[in-house]
């Protein structure tokens, strides 16, 4: 069965795969579809979690025939060169990698036998390449910070994007009750200017509409916080001291309404 | 009136001692054996190890922090047990030799009611030739697994930068000393202070450092690996390791077994089953770890070992230690209550019970070499089961031998723990990881075995100083102050 080709900005690409551990009918499936979609899309080379499948296999053509390679490691490497690689993960982008020309594989067959094998220069980028895949990374991982920073600018959503679980919004909802907030506590400001111009009986009416005011202010930030935690909890992947940023924002809130609430009773009450 | 003896006064032992005798108050009696005057965090012995901290800083007197909670302290080495008692007493009782309290060498048989066996591993230097003689460091490599090590490693490193600072290029190897060895996190850690501390010292370019482990691959960790996260970006800890080590200009070896250990010199073995040289001027590699070799005694005063201990050494408990292929492990053959199956009033915390079996994928050499880390058990998870087992024991003293036991599997356990690149409180770097759960759960978590939202890693500044507090933090609490209890593990 020719399987689909994972591509940017499918998180999937970040998951770590799994060691096999059966090699049973289920593994000759994989190895049978990942075979089929190389044929099919011309590959010389795939990782089972390019096409979704999140064990470490990875199927090379060698000649005319395709060879799978089962939980490979890297034991041995020396010797390295830039290359210019492609990724099907990202189509039409190359950049330039630093990889090993020489390369010792230890791998497990269909079987499950142990194997090991000396790899040079193409042949050793390649085996790089797509094991890579295997933990979980890309090139952009094997790049210096300038070029990740380019990268990051031209990928449509950026490399956080495919992250881990998906991608962080950039608004989190919880900022607007924080917003709220303030939008409230700075209206309260304005009233201690006004009543200097105002009547003795509008200055009550002001009175009256603060003190409102100040009580909608501890409950826009009730619903700060747990909305905020409802959200931390549901983008766990953003950041990994959101709960940290939550209980900062909203100490430095309440000490903003004390003061607040300070000048309502000392300043704007008539 | 019952006797709760302790056997060892590291983390698992400490904290499971202090707890049961907070739980059990004045009626019953906690005795901890330990052969050493000290408590020591063993995670900050690193920074002995660079000299940016001195052994001081790492330990405390233990007598009179027992003193104050009432807790009976033999400065001693446990040699036996005889859980049957002897011919003449059903009482059973452990043999101890004693290491200071002015009756070293002395023998005395201390009987108990519960019995915790926390000795930790026996640092089995012996295990490769030329690392040591037995338990005991040999002249080649230092090590940092002791205070005492670490001081020693910290002069030693004093003089090969003395060397560098003469012009003298040095040569330097960390990693770990055996195939089966555990504790990379410890080695990693050495490996990127040492740097840090030569970079500082403007001697980067007269060493040559280079790493060497069991790991099948880098970032392995004994736990197969995870997420981390850099500078907003994630990636995996095998990527993230080979770049930090690309960046620091550490070159490495993975998938090696050292079998032999000279002057300047040691040799090793690859997965591949090719062997190799490496020379180095200075060395620190991790020892294997064993049981601490206590025997067992039944009432006739036959050894009954065999039927206490696993063959490492380490004490079996209700763990299912039937041999299995790597396809057939389940979370379900990992402790859940650290009770020995013969002898249901003894248990088992910290590194001294006997896993089933280890976490990452077993790996051998064509030759047959076994080749793989054996399962970390940092302090994190000991401090949890040995808080576990108090519990469980206080409970049988105080609600009789039916009281339902506490459970703490590894399985269904995360771990946190942070390793340390580099000291310094601007320019320190310190890498912060949780795993969960600690042994993968293949059948609940199909694949890799683990909840790959709470397996993951982020390295920075904060992680530094995270490590740094946390070092402050437990010294607090082995000591005892107040509000220790409320400290997690």
């Amino acid at each position: 069965m020719i399987r689909e080709i994972i591509q940017y900005p499918n998180p999937s690409i970040r998951l770590i795969s799994a060691n096999v551990r059966f090699f049973d009918d289920e593994l000759r499936q994989w190895i049978t579809d990942m075979t089929d979609t190389m044929k099919a899309n011309n590959l010389d080379a795939l990782s089972a979690i390019l096409v979704g499948i999140q064990y470490n296999v990875i199927v090379l053509k060698e000649g005319d025939e395709y060879i799978p390679y089962i939980n490979a490691r890297l034991i041995k490497h020396a010797d390295k060169a830039v290359f210019t690689e492609r990724s099907l993960y990202y189509p039409g982008i190359s950049v330039e990698v630093d990889r090993y020309t020489r390369v010792t594989a230890i791998y497990e067959d269909a079987e499950g036998n142990p194997h090991h094998r000396d790899l040079e220069g193409e042949e050793a980028r390649r085996f790089q390449q797509y094991l890579d895949y295997a933990f979980g990374s890309t090139f952009v991982d094997r790049v210096d910070k300038e070029m990740k920073r380019r990268l990051d600018g031209h990928l449509e959503f950026g490399l956080v994007a495919d992250a881990r679980g998906g991608s962080c919004p950039t608004v989190f909802y919880r900022d607007y009750f924080k917003s709220g907030a303030k939008i409230l506590m700075l209206l309260i400001l304005l009233s201690f200017a006004a009543v200097f111009f105002v009547s003795a009986d509008a200055a009550r009416t002001l009175y009256t509409v603060d003190t409102f005011a100040l009580a909608a202010v501890p409950l826009l930030i009730i619903g700060y916080i747990l909305y905020a935690f409802y959200e931390s909890r549901k983008y766990k992947q953003c950041t990994s001291c959101q709960t940290g940023n939550i209980i900062g924002t909203t100490a430095i809130l309440l000490v903003q309404l004390l003061i607040v609430a300070a000048g309502v009773l000392f300043w704007v009450k008539p | 009136m019952a006797r709760l003896v302790v056997l060892g006064g590291g983390v698992a032992g400490h904290t499971a001692a202090t707890f049961a005798a907070d739980w059990l108050g004045k009626e019953h009696e906690v005795v901890v054996v330990t052969p050493n005057a000290k408590w020591n965090w063993i995670p900050s012995n690193i920074w002995v190890g660079v000299g940016e901290m001195t052994k001081e800083d790492v330990t405390f007197d233990l007598a009179p922090v027992y003193a104050k909670a009432g807790i009976t302290y033999k400065q001693a080495k446990a040699v036996s047990i005889n859980p049957e008692g002897s011919a003449t007493s059903d009482k059973p009782f452990v043999t101890v030799e004693y290491t200071g309290q002015g009756k070293a060498g002395q023998s005395e048989e201390v009987t108990y009611d519960y019995l915790i066996n926390a000795t930790g591993p026996k640092l089995n230097f012996g295990a490769t030739p030329g690392l040591g003689e037995g338990s005991q460091l040999g002249e080649h490599t230092v090590s940092v697994c002791t205070a005492d090590h670490a001081e020693h490693a910290a002069e030693e490193l004093e003089k090969i930068m003395d060397k560098m600072r003469k012009g003298e290029r040095q040569k330097i190897l960390i990693g770990t000393g055996h195939g089966m060895c555990t504790c990379q996190g410890a080695a990693f850690e050495y490996i990127f202070n040492v740097e840090h501390e030569i970079r500082k010292a403007g001697l980067r370019d007269m060493a040559d450092i280079k790493w060497i482990s069991n790991e099948s691959f880098m970032g392995d960790f004994g736990m197969g690996g995870l997420h981390m996260k850099v500078g907003g970006y994630v990636v995996s800890s095998r990527i993230f390791t080979e770049s930090l080590f690309a960046e620091r200009g550490v070159d490495y070896i993975t998938g090696a077994h050292v079998n032999r250990v000279e002057k300047g010199k040691v040799s090793y073995e690859l997965l591949d089953g090719s062997s190799g040289e490496e020379s180095f001027d200075f060395s620190m590699l991790i020892p294997p770890f064993a049981g601490v070799g206590l025997k067992a005694y039944n009432k006739a005063g036959e050894d009954i070992t065999d039927t206490v201990f696993a063959p490492n050494g380490f004490m079996k408990v209700d763990a299912d230690y039937t041999p299995k292929a790597y396809e057939e492990w389940k979370a379900s053959d990992w402790p859940r209550k650290y009770q020995n199956p013969t002898y249901k009033n003894v248990f088992a915390a910290g590194i001294a019970f006997a896993p089933p079996h280890i976490i990452s994928k077993p790996m051998k050499s064509p030759n047959g070499t076994v080749i793989n880390p054996t399962p970390p058990r940092t302090g994190m998870p000991s401090g949890i089961i040995g808080k576990a087992v108090a519990h469980s024991i206080c409970d049988l003293i105080k609600k009789g031998p039916n009281a339902h036991l506490h459970e703490a599997s590894m399985a269904e356990m995360g771990a946190a723990c942070v390793a340390s690149a580099g000291k310094g409180w601007l320019d320190g770097t310190a890498a912060a990881m949780t795993v969960y759960p600690v042994v993968p759960d293949f059948e609940k978590y199909p694949g890799t075995g683990r909840d790959t939202d709470y397996t993951f890693g982020e390295i920075g500044l904060a992680g530094h100083w995270i490590k740094h507090i946390l070092h402050y933090l437990f010294m607090y609490k082995a000591k005892l102050k107040m509000g220790w209890t409320m400290i997690p593990e």
